[in-house]
């Protein structure tokens, strides 16, 4: 057997197995330098191990402890009370300011719909039972319109705003075009009439029987028929309010040119909840998702 | 028991052997105070990650390791090509804090700090193959052969025949 230096330290160390412990020891009996190999590292190790330990300084293990503290304290004292402020001013804000919101809804639009569409989670052209699954989910809506300005409801989705509310969100779609509707907590600091655009988007917030509707569309034709809609709608001006200050409304309408139409048919495969009142879309929205938007 | 006492009552004893470990890897007194107070504070932050009842000697070893490597790659060095500069080690010959044992001493801060390291866990800690695989994050086979090496340079240095 050869000599192994590396496996003599291992057997030193107790670190080999049976069979590599058995071969190091027999090959130790023929083999002086491996020998001396053993005993220099034996008597290295008692010689390291009777090494004097050098002392921390004694403040060394308080200061450890204070400054473990410190941290802790300095998170706890900092980043919360920052956070809460940061979310104080962005509810004042959003419940404040009437561009604030709109901004929010055309910027959640964004998100819902592009690049990569998000999931409906209710799909259907019938108002009531959209109204009741979404009421179903807390989100006490009255029924929305049908359709408005040649856009048909399709269906919705609940989304969370910026503080933290969630709201309804009706999706409307027509020739080449799609619209949603976004329900909100009543917003008091909200103009009654709110008018603006802001990218390609128009957008209308409007109090409608004690509620906040906001619109946002592509052309302000499309807004302003959504509007109309609403302000005309028995079912949004007759609903009893204590019911609706608790869980008011706001809609927000969108109209998107021809590429909304395809991303909409990429949100029909992605359904993960339709309920069984619902009816699948109408046989139109169904050929819409089909053809390819020209 | 809340985080904190727990902390003090389970890893804080380590101290000791954590400074004594970090002043032969730095071979300075500051070096150590610092890398073994960076040490504490992340063990206090990941705190809630070690598992009670498992080797909490050995976690913090691993965390030391990582706090020294982090500093040494910082500074664009790692611990494998740490070699000794001419100007020998940081504490000179005879003010070694430590007193005693002269020659061990200083041929053991002459040794290239990977495999100083892997000697002190084992020589001095005693901790096992296993445990230091784990505290340096290399396979056993490497821990032994780190061993070796080092123990076969410090009997160079000791005037010892080449292993």
């Amino acid at each position: 057997l050869n000599c192994h230096p590396e496996l003599v330290t291992g057997y030193v160390d107790g670190a080999l197995d049976d069979l590599s412990a058995a071969q190091i020891k027999a090959h130790l009996e023929d083999c002086s330098d491996c020998r001396d190999q053993v005993e220099f590292e034996q008597s290295l190790r008692k010689g390291l191990r009777g090494l004097s330990v050098l002392e921390p300084r004694g403040d060394l293990r308080q200061e450890i402890l204070k400054r473990s503290r410190r941290r802790r304290r300095r998170v706890l004292r900092w980043a919360l009370p920052t956070a809460a402020v940061f979310v104080a001013i962005s509810i004042l804000t959003a419940r404040t300011s009437a561009g604030f919101l709109a901004w929010e809804l055309v910027k959640d639009h964004t998100h819902c719909f592009a690049p990569q569409p998000l999931e409906l989670h209710v799909f259907g052209s019938n108002p009531e039972s959209v109204a009741s699954w979404f009421s179903e989910q807390g989100n006490h809506i009255p029924s929305p319109p049908a359709a408005a300005g040649g856009l048909e409801l399709v269906g919705g989705r609940r989304c969370m705003l910026l503080d933290f509310v969630i709201v309804a969100h009706l999706l409307y779609e027509g020739e080449h075009r799609q619209a949603s509707v976004f329900v909100l907590p009543n917003s008091r600091a909200i103009p009654d009439a709110y008018a603006t655009e802001i990218g390609a988007r128009a957008v209308r917030l409007v109090r409608v029987g004690g509620h906040t509707v906001g619109v946002v569309a592509e052309t302000p034709e499309d807004a302003e028929s959504f509007r109309r809609a609403l302000v005309q709608s028995r079912a949004w001006n007759t609903l009893p309010g204590p019911f609706l200050t608790v869980n008011a409304l706001a809609a927000t309408i969108f109209v998107r040119p021809s590429g909304a139409v395809a991303q909409l048919g990429a949100r029909v495969n992605g359904i993960h909840e339709v309920t069984g009142s619902i009816p699948v879309s109408s046989t139109k929205s169904r050929q819409q998702l089909t053809r390819s938007p020209g | 028991v809340n985080r904190e006492e727990r902390f003090e009552a389970e890893a804080v004893p380590h101290l000791r052997s954590l400074f004594g470990t970090a002043y032969r890897m730095t071979r300075s007194v500051h070096d150590a105070e610092d890398l073994v107070q960076e040490t504490f504070l992340r063990a206090f932050r990941g705190f809630d990650r070690f598992t009670p009842g498992t080797n909490i000697r050995a976690w913090l070893y691993t965390i030391l390791y990582r706090v020294r490597t982090d500093a040494l790659r910082r500074a664009g060095r790692s611990p494998a090509t740490v070699e000794l500069t001419n100007d020998g080690p940081a504490v000179a010959p005879g003010q070694d804090a430590l007193g005693g044992s002269e020659d061990l001493v200083r041929a053991l801060d002459a040794l290239p700090e990977v495999f100083r390291v892997a000697v002190i866990l084992r020589d001095v800690q005693e901790f096992t193959y296993e445990e230091i695989a784990q505290i340096l994050e290399v396979p056993i086979g490497t821990v032994m052969s780190r061993i070796h090496r080092g123990r076969a340079l410090l009997r160079i240095t000791l005037g010892g025949p080449k292993s």
